[in-house]
């Protein structure tokens, strides 16, 4: 027979995951489904479990928290970077949410936030609809979810997230109704003898089917009519230049960067002879939180102005890009575009050169796209440069500005650093060699961040970082000496195939640019193992010496050569690096997971462990001489009989000891029902006699008790009676009620004031 | 004479032409005969100055001179204190009597178990039933089975005290007051339709059960023991009768329903009696001095101070709970525990169990509490409020 609480606990999975299918349109990347729905399965299986041996609901619900909190971990650490824990998953999630739109990429923080989401709807939803018996308000967690879609993100949600939210809700009413029938026909008799009428249960059905129906008519008429909130910013964008909402490009590196998966981004032919650059976004801003985006007026249309301050003509290249599975708002393309024929609308930046789009579809615009750039090859002669003058560009306000918070130690390190240059190209190579130096190490362990924090760890205590702290800082200290600067991010040129490049998702980078009279931005190379320095940062003496021996850096020693400025060996460098941190960083995850399944096979046998400790005490031989300890000894047996009963489900009469031997022994093989009633006579007379010991062999006595308890139950009925016995929980859950807990409060109260 | 055809003598123990019972009583008597000089009852001197009281001479004899030690407490005590029963002997005389009397009374066991544990615990039996059901004969049956002497009184309106307890007549002979014995006289009085007497010859009657002893003309005659009343209420005719009040029901240890036997019990019964009295088969299985031997040994019973505390819990439930107007008096309280040792000796234990106290709750208690209003129009039981009482107090777990 179907339990009510197992009829209602099927309606609490199935709203929740219908709660999950809820969440689809957040995302791009459905596969949190997999998790989630495993999830609220679990929980709703483990409190139906429960709720057959008459677990306290409180029990229940602490229970639920530790699965999920076990299960977030299990399927979080896979995901997360090296060395980040899941409440970093968690606060990458939640920064991916506030900087991407809906649908979102995928990201392994947010689809441990969806996962997290569903099984808090489901744990609540239990407690609802179950817990605290409340099914009518057992919709709300789902409703929540559903809100914060439609309300609190500003997004339309397809129309048939209303449909499963209703499902979910008439689900958990029906449920309620059939519970209610299946009450109905015990009081139906009382029911006719005291009102003497007979409502029929067809009729009552009906009219819990109709009460819903109402409900959920209610509900969709409350909420389909919401507005379908548009893009807003669309209309305005596609007029011309506008305000734009851009997502932070530095988030999606450090992703990509840190997928243990590399998977190809895009292709791209050129006639420059040798790889380029692929520019996507570019960050003029510098304050305490690092390096970030300005608002920019944006320019519809795909011929470029030329590249600000460029005066020298520079070479024409021509590029044909093909953008596999990648989406992003962002064009890559090589510094400094000038025309493009990408499908879409597009628009650009005027000081940037960056592009972005301005279409219906727009994260996801450079989708499979396949474009020609042809771009001016900004190569700077390095004589001219080395006595380039600092320029000052026409956003000289953002990307010339040194804020006015900027701590003194990076200052004092950046004057250092250049004090015996005397031009500013000069002083920026010293940076870029300082930088490359062997006091610093490439890893990708550091949090995303280039803020005064971050570039301080970065510059002054650990000396660890990725190409974010490189060029931030290189930027930043570049600011310092007078040198505008700004933070581009893109693609390295990737790896050579055939007549063409492969870039990859490892292959995503940040680099400074520095701006410099009559040349223009200039791109710096600061990150050391990744790629060589551009040729025309090597400026003057140094140049043979430090393109020979790039400073050995630990890095350095696992490339196999760092001299030479060919595009493959470049990209080998990270690689390789990566590799190096994968396969410990895999081995320290299987360990973790090894010690956390340990740790929960561990914890789930405490329950049992402890169980079988206290029979052994109980069922110590207890002397026949001693007459308290003969008593003790019975009682103790008597009590182990009640708790085997209770562990494997059979019911314990009350009653008198005797009462009970009758009683209990009923459905039991006759040896056992004999045992059973022998004992009950010793408990009487340990109890009532006047001076009775006990005879016989108790330990024996309960054994052939408890074996008969065991004959004709299932395998699930003796797991559970041998590792989580019923009397176990019961005895727990007394523990910790609210009287015996005040009662010894007060009694510890009461025994300290005394002392 | 009205009296003689309400109120009929029943002194049947000992059946003529059984002569074996007296050889076995006579060692006894010599012990109690030097000691019983006040009441020296003779046959001949009986018979005219009782017309009320008719036992057959040869048994009544044999008893009045074996075992009613009759006029001397020092006599009764006697009797008890050369006893040395123990308490296999209980269960054991306590199982051949039960068997015997089972010969007679078909399928009712519990209302002939009840009987011998008030029996055994001293107190006195209310039997509250419809005619016919085999009130009279259990109290005969049982007489029989002990061989003691059974009074029958037939409770009537016009019914005396007197009748009851005994009056001095003047003796022409001796010219003196000679004290004639009532039916109380005996050690098992079967008081039919007790309802029906006026109640000042009901008190009379109690007076004598409680104090075990009868009062007239400044002297004292002390009962026969084992003594033991049964009494007899018909709930249905209430018209003209005077129901027992509260406080005279107080003074009944027990009081059961012998209830409707069941189909086969009938049948057999129909078989069984069809032919002759079974009565008339029946044998006594002991003796009465054995009797007081096995209640004495029944006060050595084993009575655990938790069990103590349940008896006095269960009572105390029934004062507080709202379904009862009256609850159970402290007499009750004494009354449960003698009857649970008795019962706990009946059953061959030494200890009293909560058991005990379950099984002889409710005919101990049912008569002595009245429902109120609220449970009458509820329509419960008093066994039923009784029984949840019961239920409301935790069993005892250590002594």
């Amino acid at each position: 027979m179907i339990h009510a609480t197992d009829r209602m606990g099927g309606a609490v999975i199935g709203t929740s995951i219908l709660a999950a299918f809820i969440l689809l349109p957040f995302t791009q990347d459905p596969s949190y489904l997999f998790s989630a729905i495993p999830l609220a399965v679990l929980l709703g299986a483990l409190g139906m479990v429960l709720r057959r041996m008459r677990i306290h609901d409180g029990v229940i619900f602490a229970a639920h928290l530790v699965l999920l909190v076990v299960f977030l971990f299990a399927i979080g650490l896979p995901l997360a970077a090296p060395g980040q824990n899941l409440f970093g998953l968690f606060a990458e999630g939640v920064r991916h949410m506030s900087t991407h739109t809906t649908p979102m990429i995928a990201n392994p923080g947010l689809t441990v936030l969806l996962v997290a989401t569903v099984g808090l709807t489901t744990v609540l939803t239990d407690l609802l609809a179950v817990g605290v018996n409340r099914p009518a308000w057992g919709i709300l967690p789902a409703l929540t979810v559903y809100l914060i879609g439609a309300v609190g993100l500003l997004r339309d949600l397809p129309w048939w997230t209303i449909v499963l939210l209703a499902l979910g809700y008439l689900w958990i009413l029906l449920a309620d109704g059939i519970n209610a029938a299946e009450v109905w026909p015990r009081n139906l008799d009382r029911t006719v003898r005291l009102t003497g009428r007979i409502t029929p249960l067809a009729l009552r059905m009906g009219g819990i089917v109709a009460a819903a129906a109402a409900a959920l008519t209610l509900l969709v008429g409350l909420l389909v009519p919401l507005p379908p909130t548009q893009h807003w910013n669309a209309g305005r964008l596609n007029q011309g230049s506008g305000p734009i909402q851009l997502a932070d490009p530095m988030l999606d590196m450090r992703r990509n960067l840190s997928l243990p998966a590399d998977s190809p981004v895009l292709t791209y032919t050129t006639d420059a002879g040798q790889g380029e650059y692929l520019r996507m976004a570019s960050l003029p801003v510098l304050d305490r939180n690092g390096w970030q985006n300005a608002s920019f007026p944006l320019t519809q249309g795909s011929n470029l102005p030329p590249a600000p301050g460029q005066t020298a003509p520079g070479r024409e290249i021509h590029t044909q890009v093909k953008v596999g599975d990648f989406r992003s708002e962002y064009l890559p393309l090589p510094y400094a575009p000038r025309r493009f024929d990408a499908s879409g609308s597009w628009a650009y930046g005027s000081d940037s050169l960056v592009v972005v789009s301005t279409g219906q579809d727009r994260t996801a615009a450079t989708r499979n796209l396949s474009y020609d750039v042809t771009s001016t090859d900004p190569t700077p002669d390095g004589a001219t440069l080395s006595t380039a003058q600092a320029g000052r560009p026409s956003d000289a306000n953002l990307t010339a500005s040194v804020p006015q918070d900027m701590p003194q130690e990076i200052i004092d390190l950046a004057l250092k650093i250049t004090q015996s240059e005397p031009t500013p190209a000069l002083k920026a190579a010293a940076i870029q060699r300082y930088l490359r130096g062997s006091q610093f190490t490439y890893s990708l362990e550091p949090q995303p961040g280039s803020g005064y924090d971050a570039m301080k760890r970065f510059l002054l205590v650990d000396h660890k970082g990725y190409c974010e702290q490189f060029a931030g800082s290189m930027a930043a200290m570049a600011r310092v000496v007078g040198i505008p600067s700004r933070v581009a991010v893109g693609w390295l040129p990737g790896e050579q195939k055939g007549d063409g490049y492969e870039v990859t998702l490892h292959d995503m980078h940040a680099w400074p640019e520095l701006y410099f009279e009559g040349v223009g931005w200039v791109r710096f190379e600061p990150t050391p193992g990744v790629a060589v320095p551009p040729a025309w940062t090597l400026t003057a003496p140094e140049e043979p010496s430090a393109s020979a021996t790039p400073t050995p850096s630990a890095e350095a020693s696992s490339t196999p050569s760092a001299v030479p400025s060919t595009a493959p060996s470049e990209t080998t460098a990270p690689q390789e690096s990566g590799q190096g941190v994968n396969v410990g960083a895999i081995l320290a995850r299987v360990a973790l997971a090894l010690g956390l399944l340990v740790l929960v096979t561990g914890l789930l046998a405490v329950p049992g462990l402890l169980r079988h400790r206290l029979r052994t005490r109980r069922l110590q031989p207890a002397p026949t001489d001693d007459l308290e300890a003969s008593r003790r000894g019975v009682d103790a047996a008597w009590s182990e009989v009640r708790d085997s009963f209770l562990d494997y489900g059979h019911p314990w009469p009350s009653g008198s000891p005797r009462s009970i031997g009758r009683l209990a022994g009923v459905g039991l093989p006759e040896e056992a029902g004999q045992a059973l009633v022998t004992l009950s006579r010793e408990v009487e007379r340990s109890r009532y006699a006047r001076s009775a010991l006990h005879s016989g062999d108790l330990a024996a006595m309960v054994q052939t008790i408890r074996d008969g308890l065991r004959v004709d139950t299932g395998w699930d009925v003796r797991l559970i009676g041998e590792w989580w016995p019923r009397s176990w929980w019961n005895a727990l859950a007394v523990a910790l009620s609210w009287p015996v807990l005040r009662g010894r409060a007060l009694t510890w109260w009461k025994s300290r004031r005394a002392s | 004479m009205s009296a003689s055809r309400s109120y009929q003598s029943i002194g049947q123990a000992g059946a003529p032409g059984r002569p074996g019972n007296t050889p076995a009583n006579q060692p006894s008597a010599p012990a109690n005969q030097p000691s019983a000089p006040a009441y020296q009852p003779s046959a001949p001197a009986n018979q005219p100055t009782a017309p009320m009281v008719q036992p057959s001479a040869p048994s009544y004899q044999a008893s009045a001179a074996g075992r009613v030690a009759a006029g001397s407490p020092a006599a009764a005590r006697t009797t008890r204190a050369t006893s040395g029963h123990t308490l296999a002997d209980v269960t054991r005389v306590m199982g051949q009597v039960r068997d015997a009397v089972e010969t007679v009374i078909e399928g009712k066991r519990g209302a002939i178990d009840t009987a011998l544990v008030v029996m055994l615990a001293e107190g006195h039996l209310l039997l509250e039933d419809v005619p016919g059901v085999g009130k009279t004969m259990l109290a005969k049956a049982l007489g029989r089975a002990i061989d003691c002497r059974v009074n029958r009184v037939q409770f009537t309106p016009d019914l005396l005290p007197t009748d009851i307890t005994g009056v001095s007549i003047y003796n022409q002979a001796t010219r003196d007051f000679e004290f004639k014995q009532g039916g109380i006289f005996a050690n098992i009085v079967l008081g039919d339709e007790i309802n029906r007497a006026s109640p000042k010859t009901q008190s009379a009657m109690l007076e004598a059960m409680e104090e075990r002893q009868v009062s007239a003309d400044g002297s004292t005659y002390q009962l026969p023991a084992p003594f033991m009343v049964i009494a007899t209420q018909n709930p249905i005719e209430m018209e003209g009768t005077y129901p027992l009040p509260e406080a005279q029901r107080d003074r009944f240890m027990a009081r059961i329903e012998m209830g409707y036997p069941s189909q086969e019990a009938e049948v057999a019964m129909l078989r069984n009696h069809g032919g002759r009295h079974p009565l008339a088969d029946m044998s006594a299985v002991t003796d009465g001095a054995t009797i007081n031997g096995l209640i004495q040994a029944v006060t050595g019973v084993y009575v655990a101070p938790a069990l103590e505390q349940y008896i006095v819990q269960v009572v105390g439930a029934t004062r507080t709970t709202r379904d009862l107007r009256l609850g159970g008096s402290p007499r009750s309280s004494l009354q449960l525990l003698r009857a649970c040792r008795s019962l706990a000796a009946i059953s061959g234990r030494d200890y009293v169990t909560p058991d005990d106290v379950a099984a002889l709750a409710v005919p101990v208690l049912a008569h002595r509490v009245l429902a109120s209003t609220e449970a009458q129009l509820a329509k419960r039981s008093v066994d039923d409020i009784i029984g949840s009482c019961l239920r409301s107090v935790p069993i005892p777990d250590r002594s």
